[in-house]
């Protein structure tokens, strides 16, 4: 008795020591025996003849025939144990160990392996945005390659566009001076030959100066600064001037230039004039440039208040490939041998759109393109018209503020316009144009900038922050660009650059009356 | 302006003519002045302006060469030595006698 008492402590004394503990069960999974330590591990309540897959939660599901060792259990003191089923004869042994310190380890692993994980995924993401950055300036790179491609092309291309109107320019001063070496024939119908002569070099001129403007355009299309200046306009006067400019192009190189009209010669329409001459110019500029034999038609209508114009060639024609490129800005057809600056197009496109149409362009090689588009173009009923043909009677009723610190040019102005039926009312400088606008309720304003007291960009601001609409002129002889966008910024209608032509100024400012008499928009 | 001159056209441009040698004398004080030495950046401005209402004038009335010239000047007068701009100003007289 004494030796197994004896046996027990030590049995005991070993089970504390090692940390197990155990439950025995029975085939019906009824408890028969359990150690005394079992309570260390939280089992407090097991008692013998209890069913054991009541009272612990792990055993759950087992018969007395399993044999499986589950290595991380939560006991219910919260330590965490290994638990080896044992089956034998009739008997389960339920052995219960301390696996805390598997526990701890296991879970320093899994720690070890999740800041793996997340090194490694780290890693990964810095190799991906060292990719993506590579690929990026990769792709930089090559902008920048085709950027520099197209500039060259285009700074060779640009003296071939300016080539077409000082040809026409030399070309018609040439006939000039050779009438002027002829015997004086002062017949009306020389006078008149030279008078042709010399609207064709002002045309030329002006065709020059819209070619600077297509230059600065280019950098406007970007951020959506081109705007459209609809205005009362001649429609086959001005299908007129463009053929004028381009029959000498078409002429040297013998290609035939034909403009087929369904316009009658007093119709006028409301629309930017020099926008869509621009876009003119563009459009059969090209059509000669890349038309060595055959021709180049124009052909346009007016159908109700809808502009539809077509212009065909038979030159080289597109390929399928390149017709998806002509719009890019700077692009060129490689292999033609054809300069230009590959911008005429693009800003052509953009102006088409900005008038309301859309540019189709249709081409098959070695037989010809055809490029057309349709633009809403109002029509002016008669009275209107008749505003037009007789600018003068209605601006005469206008009140027009000149604001000019300097008298000479004050005076002139004020002559000159008056030459025209407009009377000026004169200021010196900007404070006294907004004191005069106080009193007076004017319909125009001309203004210079450079003026004592207040110049003409703080007059602009004054009026710009007092929402006075009234349209403001700039005349300035400064050509600085940023003169004209900082003027342009602070609400002007418009910038003249001096010496100013007087004819431009009236002609706004008929512009202004039909904007006041009927609201149209474009 | 290129068709016949009305006369009171006529008469503000004889005026012009006229004033026209005066205005080159102020310009060509204001530029000894700035050549005498004391150079600041107040007179070359005033320089400047005077030059810049010049050629708005000039080409109004139809001096286009003053004009461009007077431009010309305007864009040396910050790189140039004030001395040398002196004969550019009496330049200017040149070209209104040349002006038929």
């Amino acid at each position: 008795m004494l030796e197994a008492n004896l046996q027990q402590r030590i049995n005991a004394q070993l089970l504390d020591k090692l940390q197990l503990a155990y439950i025995c069960v029975d085939s019906a999974m009824t408890v028969v025996e359990v150690s005394d330590n079992l309570s260390s591990y939280g089992y407090n309540d097991i008692v013998i003849g209890a069913n054991v897959e009541e009272c612990v939660d792990f055993m759950f599901g087992f018969d007395a025939q399993t044999q499986l060792d589950l290595p991380m259990v939560q006991s219910p003191s919260g330590i965490t144990i290994s638990v080896s089923l044992l089956p034998s004869d009739s008997l389960l042994t339920v052995l219960i160990s301390n696996a805390s310190n598997q526990a701890d380890q296991r879970q320093l692993l899994q720690q070890k392996a999740n800041e793996n994980e997340l090194l490694v995924e780290r890693q990964e993401k810095l190799l991906t945005q060292l990719e993506q950055a590579s690929e990026q300036l990769e792709s930089k790179n090559e902008q920048l390659e085709e950027a520099s491609r197209l500039q060259t092309s285009f700074l060779s291309g640009v003296s071939h566009e300016f080539r077409t109107p000082l040809t026409s320019i030399i070309g018609y001063t040439n006939l000039v001076e050779q009438s002027l070496q002829r015997p004086a024939d002062k017949t009306g119908s020389d006078i008149q030959q030279k008078a042709d002569h010399l609207r064709a070099v002002q045309r030329s001129s002006r065709h020059l100066l819209s070619l600077v403007e297509n230059l600065l355009d280019q950098g406007k299309l970007d951020s959506d600064e081109i705007m459209l200046r609809p205005k009362a306009t001649n429609l086959v006067e001005l299908f007129q001037d463009v053929e004028l400019l381009l029959k000498p192009l078409s002429e040297a190189k013998h290609i035939e230039l034909t403009i087929s009209l369904g316009i009658d010669d007093s119709t006028i329409v409301v629309i930017d004039d020099s926008r869509l001459r621009q876009c003119l110019i563009n459009l059969l500029g090209n059509a000669v440039k890349f038309t060595d034999h055959g021709s180049v038609s124009l052909t346009a209508d007016l159908s109700g208040d809808f502009l539809s114009i077509k212009v065909a060639d038979t030159g080289s024609g597109i390929s399928d490939e390149d017709l998806e490129k002509i719009r890019l800005p700077f692009w060129q057809a490689a292999d033609t041998g054809k300069a230009g600056t590959g911008l005429g197009l693009t800003i052509t496109e953009r102006i088409i759109e900005l008038m309301g149409g859309e540019l189709e362009v249709s081409s098959v090689l070695s037989e010809g393109t055809q490029v057309s588009f349709q633009i809403p173009t109002p029509m002016l009923v008669d009275q209107e018209c008749a505003k037009i043909l007789n600018p003068t009677q209605s601006l005469a009723d206008m009140a027009v503020l000149l604001a000019e610190d300097d008298h000479d040019i004050a005076a002139l102005m004020m002559v000159m316009m008056a030459e025209r039926g407009v009377h000026l009312t004169h200021v010196e400088n900007g404070a006294l144009a907004l004191e005069a606008m106080q009193s007076t309720s004017f319909d125009f304003v001309l203004m210079d900038i450079h003026m004592p007291v207040m110049t003409g960009y703080e007059t602009l601001a004054a009026l710009q922050q007092a929402n006075n609409l009234t349209p403001v002129v700039i005349m300035s002889a400064s050509t600085v660009e940023a003169g004209r966008m900082k003027a342009e910024s602070l609400g002007c209608y418009d910038y003249l650059i001096k010496p100013v032509d007087v004819d431009d100024v009236i002609e706004m400012m008929n512009h202004v009356a039909l904007d006041k008499g009927a609201d149209h928009t474009c | 302006m290129s068709q016949a001159d009305s006369p009171q056209i006529k008469a503000l441009k004889e005026r012009y003519r006229a004033s026209f040698p005066e205005k080159i004398e102020l310009l060509r004080q204001q530029c000894e002045t700035i050549a005498d030495g004391q150079i600041c950046s107040k007179q070359r401005l005033q320089v400047n302006e005077e030059l810049h209402k010049l050629a708005g004038s000039s080409g109004m009335y139809g001096y286009h060469e003053i004009d461009t010239s007077c431009r010309e000047i305007m864009a040396e007068i910050d790189v140039s030595d004030a001395a040398a701009l002196v004969p550019k100003i009496n330049g200017l007289m040149l070209l209104l006698e040349r002006h038929s």
